[in-house]
């Protein structure tokens, strides 16, 4: 992308070098004999205006309807005389001997280059007020999210990102956060993570490390919501899926990126849905587990930006108070409640009903998060039949796998060897990588690189990324004017009416955004709460 | 986060290109330039150094007639052709657009990060926009090959300083 800005700049201002370079004079012809200037104008369709430069200094100028008459010797037109100062003489018809003209002149209209200029000028008003407008209308896009990793786009051959502690919207909810990489195998042994700030935030990084568990082929680890982690081979997709829209196996058997969605309920925003899935475990061992790759749709971008605009000037003075009163930040997770995990059920053929398993909850559109459940009861060599039970229009689902459990393990932390902050070097005074107890504070645009060793670089290695700290959201002046502390209140305090409340409101800007979304591939785009109205 | 120096050295060109384009009471705006009655803006350097500017009044065999206005005194003068280095010559006044260079470089905090490019191609873009329109009517002996010759059309005496007419009389 930045080469292509620098070819397009390079292009842009070398065409408009080219511009400057071409100078010429020929607008203006000068004529010392009547005859030659009758010749040159006597075929153009509209006669130029002529200077007369008389013998004695003076100046006639005529305007289009002169006449040149040989047999008379003089010339006649409408216009202006001035004498060798410059001062007016006489206006209206002039009548010229041709013998008192030294000299002729003709000029052409200047119009040309300037007419360039302003094209230039309005072409480049014009990029820009389309870039204006995606960037309001798709802010995210513009001024990007909470802190995002990318893997090894230096050093290794793939390429893969997450978000870290997305929910940790003030310091009193700083927190850990593990996601898998997905990796592929790591050569040479070294391993370079970029963190970028593309918000309108501050980060502040308290803590990354990478987990690494060792794998063979046709092994991969998985990690539990409860952040333990289990080795598992023979991955293997559902043999049926079904949902409200019918058949859905082929967005959710493979990890690919062809996710299985749906649209929220345009009456109620907590609203659930199911998803039916078997397996055949035949030839797999006694313990299972459920793999899943998931991410949520733009739902929850919209209630936390909804809030903020909700808090309007008085978001600083809320968090504040929020970080004094501990006690109470539980409350904040009314809504979280409401819209519930990807809960899982397991049919249990004996008693004949559905069993929980569990349930995953991850927030953030932009990366997939690819966790485990381990499943309860031993394989007995009958279909698994799933059951997913999760809230409308909140969960893009990229694939399901049932897997085999070899063992439970532990990873390997690795600590970051080095940071290298990309702007210039040189670490901010106030954030000090180097120092363990000092956070790394990234503002926006900043890009840095965490380099780690892994352990033994002949191995392979499943990773995680384990990211620690907060962000505090930069306020946008169009969020002050949607201040409404009612709606906040109703937000926070019932959340399952706001939600019902909310729905109309988010159904009108879902479809857009979500085709959108998907359509640019533009894995961060997001909207704002603004744009609701 | 540092601080971007962008808008200050926006500011600054903006600030030069407007100063190339100050404008000259009696050199036309480019549509007009067909019903001008004075001599073109020529400013020259000679061989040893020194410049001189004023409206081009006449090109003699030897030497070029030139009327300077300093605080409201009238001096016209000649310089020997022999001795002229170079010179450019205005005939017209330049659109200004050096008020665009910031404004466009400005308008591009709309654009959130993507301004990391699109601020500098706006400023490049209008800047040399804006320097290129300040000396869009300007014509350079070297750069444009203007000979002397040629120079007589942009005089305000394209056939020579008038019989009877001495310099002292020019105003």
């Amino acid at each position: 992308m930045k080469k292509i800005a620098l070819v397009s700049a390079g292009l842009l201002a070398l065409a408009l070098i080219a511009t400057t370079c071409a100078r010429q004079y020929g607008f203006r012809r000068s004529y010392s004999q009547a005859n030659a200037l009758l010749h040159d104008s006597q075929n153009l369709a509209a006669k130029p205006f002529l200077k007369a430069h008389l013998r004695n200094g003076s100046i006639c100028i005529l305007r289009d309807s002169w006449q040149v008459d040989t047999i008379y010797r003089h010339l006649e037109g409408t216009g202006d005389l001035y004498d060798f100062n410059r001062q007016l003489l006489k206006q209206g018809p002039l009548l010229i001997d041709l013998d008192s003209v030294a000299v002729f002149e003709t000029n052409r209209k200047l119009t040309g280059s300037e007419n360039e200029r302003v094209s230039a000028l309005t072409i480049l008003a014009g990029l820009d007020l389309v870039l204006g407008i995606f960037c309001l209308t798709n802010p995210k896009a513009c001024f990007g999210s909470c802190p995002t990793f990318y893997l090894g786009s230096g050093d290794n051959l793939f390429h893969s990102d997450a978000e870290g502690f997305t929910n940790s919207i003030a310091p009193c909810l700083e927190a850990g956060d593990i996601d898998a990489l997905d990796n592929g195998r790591i050569v040479g042994g070294r391993l370079s993570l970029m963190m970028k700030n593309e918000a309108m935030e501050t980060h502040v990084v308290k803590e990354v490390k990478i987990y690494a568990v060792p794998r063979r082929d046709g092994e991969r680890v998985f990690h539990t919501p409860g952040d333990k982690f289990f080795l598992c081979r023979r991955i293997r997709p559902p043999a049926s899926a079904r949902a409200d829209e019918g058949d859905c196996l082929e967005q959710l058997k493979g990890n690919d990126k062809r996710e299985r969605f749906s649209l929220s309920d345009p009456e109620n925003m907590r609203s659930r849905e199911e998803i039916a899935l078997a397996f055949d475990p035949s030839g797999m061992g006694d313990r299972l587990g459920l793999a899943i790759g998931f991410r949520q749709t733009l739902m929850t971008t919209y209630l936390i930006y909804s809030a903020f605009g909700y808090m309007g000037d008085e978001m600083g003075g809320i968090l504040a108070r929020l970080e004094q009163d501990g006690p109470r930040k539980a409350d904040l997770g009314g809504i979280r409640r409401e819209l519930g995990d990807i809960e899982i059920y397991r049919w249990d053929h004996d008693g004949g009903r559905w069993q929980k398993q569990g349930g995953f909850y991850e927030t953030g559109p932009i990366a997939v998060n690819h966790q485990f459940l381990p499943l309860d009861g031993p394989n007995d060599g009958r279909e698994v039949r799933i059951k997913l039970v999760l809230n409308r229009g909140l969960w893009r689902i990229d694939y399901l796998a049932l897997a085999e459990i070899v063992e439970q393990v532990q990873p390997i932390v690795l600590a970051t060897e080095t940071i290298e902050y990309i702007k210039t070097g040189d670490e901010p005074a106030l954030s000090s990588a180097a120092s363990p107890d000092r956070p790394v504070i990234s503002m926006p645009g900043d890009v840095r690189n965490f380099r780690f060793r892994l352990p033994n670089p002949a191995e392979d290695y499943e990773l995680f990324l384990y990211s620690r700290g907060y962000y505090l959201e930069w306020m946008r002046s169009s969020w002050v004017k949607e201040k409404d502390l009612g709606r906040l209140a109703r937000m926070l305090m019932v959340p399952r009416l706001y939600l019902k409340e909310e729905a109309a409101d988010y159904k009108r800007y879902e479809t857009v955004m979500e085709r959108e979304f998907w359509e640019t591939r533009i894995d961060n785009r997001m909207f704002s709460y603004y744009e609701k109205k | 986060m540092k601080r971007s120096r962008l808008p200050q050295a926006a500011g600054l060109l903006a600030l030069l290109a407007a100063s190339c384009a100050t404008p000259v009471s009696y050199l036309p705006e480019h549509e007009m330039v067909g019903q001008e009655t004075h001599g073109a803006l020529v400013e020259i350097e000679i061989n040893d150094g020194g410049r001189y500017a004023g409206e081009l009044i006449a090109v003699e065999d030897t030497a070029l007639v030139i009327r300077e206005e300093t605080e409201g005194r009238i001096h016209c003068f000649r310089v020997g052709l022999a001795g002229i280095k170079s010179f450019t010559l205005r005939y017209a006044n330049g659109v200004n657009y050096g008020g665009l260079v910031p404004l466009y470089t400005l308008a591009t905090v709309s654009h959130g990060l993507w301004l990391i490019f699109s601020a500098p191609i706006n400023f490049l873009a209008t800047t040399i926009i804006a320097v290129n329109a300040s000396s869009a009517y300007e014509l350079n002996s070297r750069r444009d090959r203007l000979s002397f010759e040629e120079l007589k059309m942009f005089a305000r005496f394209p056939q020579g300083l008038p019989r009877g007419i001495t310099l002292e009389m020019v105003k």
